[in-house]
């Protein structure tokens, strides 16, 4: 911002006013955003399949064959065939692949949003608890913490399945509620270094009450990298439950997953490959734009780090 | 070898910058930071370099080193012991930097590495410009040069960690660093700022005293025109890019008509009794 | 009567140590005792590690007191509970060394010098508020076309102008400058500390200035205290500490200032 440091003085100060529109940090962090091609093409890639997850009857609709529908004139486990609208082909049962996988999609997507809008609420709270309250507090708070991580989450996942049986709310709430570990931890940090700073320190000496300063000061400043770390725990969650999938832990039938999909395609895909190639397809060009729109937010809102 | 031969011909400048531009992109467009600047250094001198934050006093003197940021584009020429640094290639340029031509920084604490022992850096330096002196050889240099800028317990330091150096210490290892392959010229970016006036008053003696030493020439680019006024011989005053005003250190100081120098002048506060009259 | 006293004010601080070790501690402040008298300016000189900028914060309490006492206007601070301390920062005006880490990033400019009136006087309306920040942005020569701008737009010497209304509006009694100018340019600095003797003269204020530049001191200051390792050195006029010191290391610290 060299241009906007003009030497002192009044004068200068007015012209500067005049020529250059203010911009707050996050207007330029939007900027910053939108300059970045490879992440602005991840968004619409992100923007196009997420319409299609939402608009997924409308593919039953157009292909004609349903996410359960067999299909009687057309045998199962059959390749791709452009004319008989089967996409992707057909699997084992004779459903459509193509329309299994945006169903799928659906659900994995839902899965994320879910489990990452969990993890935002748990991880800011108890992040911003942590380092705030600070000393012995903060210190078991991290313990815990460290507890938590060390458990290995495909144990955890088994156990309480077993437990509560296989609902796929179960799976969103155990997958989020792993995943806002990792956002306490960044938030945790992100407000030890806030609290310490000099302009809360300016605030507590204007006699400014804690929950204003929490309020006012020290929220702003985390949201923005609250929302990266969102951006980057979604495509993990869409892992996790891939994996959960592929071990049969996953959404249960007539719903699916893409991770479902890709593991009910593993165990034949030397004999029938194109059930596998749709849904892997789509699992991975989903989650390359995710983690290119997450980069591109990081690189926007922190630009120090590249 | 004494220094007046060392020197060699002081009336042929060292250093010569010509013409010198330098321009930073930015999203918000390109900024001109150094605008033309001409300016040449002799040997055996120290030249003070004055400006406030800004003015493009370090951009100037980062560029005969090739350490400018990524956005930035330079034009024109400086001429060092033949060659013209601007058109050099990274492996020439290394050959030059840090052996025949050092710098030392505002921030000791940032230019070291953290995690390695002062005497491994230090040990680094000498081998990559002298790589064939023995280990020992090399190590009694080094401990030798520690000595030199009256680092106390110069074996003790040797194998601490940066941050067990007061700043002080550590501006001095710095400045021992960029000695270690006796370099022609040393350029100085606000060696000083950081540290406490005591402090400063011990090193700015001691380079001084290295300056006449080893019979090099001293680029020392300082906002503190006092601290100019105590160590060299001339001074360019820089505004916006361009060198204002350039000559021997007391005729700049007192003498001078320049309206910003004078205003520069001005805005040090004195301790003279006449209290109030600079403001 | 004096407008603040301290008495053997001590700050310690525990070393961060591991677990199961002996702790060890940092006495940063060292029973410090003096009195600021209504109207004056005290500049605290010292080096870094002096404990200038920890003295001034157990002062307002923001770093713990070990002991001692901070009596302001005939009150002991330390006696307070956070609420009641709260109340009396409106009367404790405070500047900081770096102009621009100490506003808030992305609040803009009218936002930052309108929060202590929210915070001291809740009943004011807006407009009022709106005419009592237009009215010290002009004290401070800003403009009002900046009102809606950040922090980060500024340059160190506005965004310290900007601080310095912030720390004026309530009125206080007592303002602290630590160290208002080391960050600033001399001519930017000039600029700064010509305001702040303006404003001081004008809204008669008791000035408590922390600096490691004793020329800067030379020229807004009424007594010097020298501070080295927590310890008081030498107090007395600029007249007696600048003219004839009697502590070595004031003595040492004022042969080490560069002069022209």
């Amino acid at each position: 911002m060299s241009l906007l440091r003009p030497t002192s003085t009044e004068s200068a100060l007015n012209k500067s006013a005049e020529v250059l529109q203010s911009r707050s940090l996050t207007q330029m962090a939007i900027q910053r955003f939108l300059r970045n091609r490879n992440a602005i093409i991840a968004l619409w890639i992100v923007g196009i399949l997420l319409t299609m997850a939402v608009c997924a009857p409308f593919f039953e609709w157009y292909t004609g064959y349903g996410k359960a529908f067999q299909d009687r004139n057309f045998y199962s486990g059959q390749p791709p065939n452009w004319e008989a609208r089967h996409y992707f082909g057909t699997d084992q049962n004779g459903r459509d692949i193509f329309v299994r996988t945006i169903f799928g999609m659906r659900i994995s997507l839902m899965v994320a949003m879910v489990a990452a809008i969990v993890a935002l609420t748990v991880g800011i709270l108890y992040g911003a608890i942590s380092g705030l309250a600070g000393g012995r507090t903060d210190a078991i708070m991290m313990r815990i913490l460290d507890l938590l991580i060390s458990y290995p989450l495909t144990l955890i996942a088994v156990i309480a399945l077993a437990y509560f049986g296989r609902n796929i709310f179960i799976v969103f709430a155990i997958i989020g509620l792993v995943e806002w570990q990792i956002m306490a931890r960044v938030i945790r940090g992100q407000v030890l270094s806030l609290r310490n700073s000099e302009f809360v320190e300016a605030a507590r000496a204007m006699g400014v009450p804690p929950l204003a300063i929490l309020r006012r000061h020290i929220i702003p400043n985390v949201l923005g990298l609250a929302v990266v770390y969102m951006t980057l725990i979604i495509p993990e969650v869409i892992l996790v439950e891939s994996f959960l999938g592929y071990l049969g832990l996953g959404v249960q039938e007539p719903n699916t997953s893409l991770g479902v999909l890709i593991s009910e395609g593993a165990a034949r895909i030397e004999q029938k490959p194109w059930f596998t190639y749709g849904p892997g397809f789509f699992l991975v060009t989903l989650l390359l734009a995710l983690n290119f729109v997450g980069d591109g937010l990081r690189d926007a809102v922190d630009p120090k780090d590249r | 070898m004494p220094w007046t031969q060392r020197i060699g011909n002081v009336n042929k400048p060292i250093l010569s910058i010509e013409n010198l531009h330098i321009t930073f992109s930015t999203p918000d467009g390109d900024v001109e930071a150094v605008k033309g600047l001409s300016l040449e250094l002799f040997p055996g001198e120290i030249l003070g370099i004055a400006g406030e934050s800004g003015s493009g006093k370090s951009q100037t003197w980062m560029a005969p080193l090739g350490l400018l940021a990524d956005n930035s584009r330079v034009s024109g020429k400086i001429s060092f012991g033949g060659r013209d640094l601007l058109n050099l290639n990274v492996r020439d340029l290394n050959k030059v930097r840090g052996a025949e031509l050092a710098m030392v920084f505002q921030d000791p604490m940032t230019s070291l590495n953290p995690y390695l022992k002062i005497g491994l850096q230090l040990l680094e330096s000498i081998q990559i410009h002298q790589p064939e002196l023995s280990k020992s050889e090399a190590k009694f240099r080094c401990l030798d040069m520690l000595k030199r800028v009256a680092l106390t317990e110069p074996e003790t330091r040797f194998n601490q960690f940066p941050h067990e150096l007061s700043g002080g210490m550590r501006q001095r290892v710095m400045i021992a660093m960029a000695l270690l392959n006796q370099p022609r010229v040393l350029i100085a970016d606000e060696p000083t700022t950081a540290l406490d006036v005591t402090i400063q008053a011990e090193i700015l003696d001691l380079l001084r005293e290295l300056q006449r030493d080893f019979g090099m020439a001293v680029v020392f680019i300082t906002h503190d025109l006092a601290v100019i006024a105590k160590l060299c011989d001339r001074v360019a005053i820089m505004y916006a890019g361009e060198v204002q005003e350039v000559g021997v250190t007391s005729d700049i100081l007192n003498r001078s008509k320049h309206p910003y120098t004078q205003s520069l002048l001005a805005a040090i506060p004195r301790i003279d009794g006449s209290r109030g009259e600079a403001a | 009567m004096s407008l603040l006293e301290v008495s053997s004010l001590s700050v310690n601080f525990n070393l961060p140590t591991p677990l199961f070790q002996k702790k060890r501690i940092l006495h940063a402040v060292k029973s410090v005792s003096f009195a600021v008298e209504s109207g004056e300016t005290l500049a605290i000189v010292g080096e870094s590690g002096s404990g200038k900028s920890t003295l001034v914060r157990a002062i307002l309490r923001l770093v713990t007191a070990s002991e001692g006492d901070v009596v302001f206007d005939g009150e002991n601070l330390m006696n307070l509970n956070q609420g009641e301390m709260r109340v009396r920062r409106k009367r404790l005006g405070m500047i900081f060394q770096d102009p621009i880490a100490s506003l808030s990033p992305r609040r803009t400019v009218f936002q930052i010098i309108e929060e202590p009136l929210l915070v001291h006087f809740p009943q004011m309306t807006a407009d009022e508020r709106e005419a009592k920040v237009g009215q010290f942005m002009d004290l401070m020569r800003l403009p009002s076309s900046v009102r809606n701008r950040y922090p980060h737009e500024f340059s160190g010497g506005q965004a310290q102008r900007i601080g310095i209304a912030r720390a004026l509006i309530c009125e206080p009694d007592l303002l602290i400058a630590d160290e208002p100018v080391s960050a600033l340019d001399v001519s930017i600095q000039a600029e700064v500390l010509d305001l702040l003797s303006e404003i001081k003269e004008s809204q008669n204020l008791t000035m408590l200035f922390i600096s490691h530049d004793l020329s800067v001191v030379y020229q807004v200051a009424d007594r010097v205290l020298v501070l080295q390792h927590g310890e008081i050195k030498e107090t007395g006029t600029v007249a007696n500490i600048f003219g004839t010191p009697k502590d070595p290391y004031t003595q040492r610290l004022l042969a080490a200032i560069p002069t022209l």
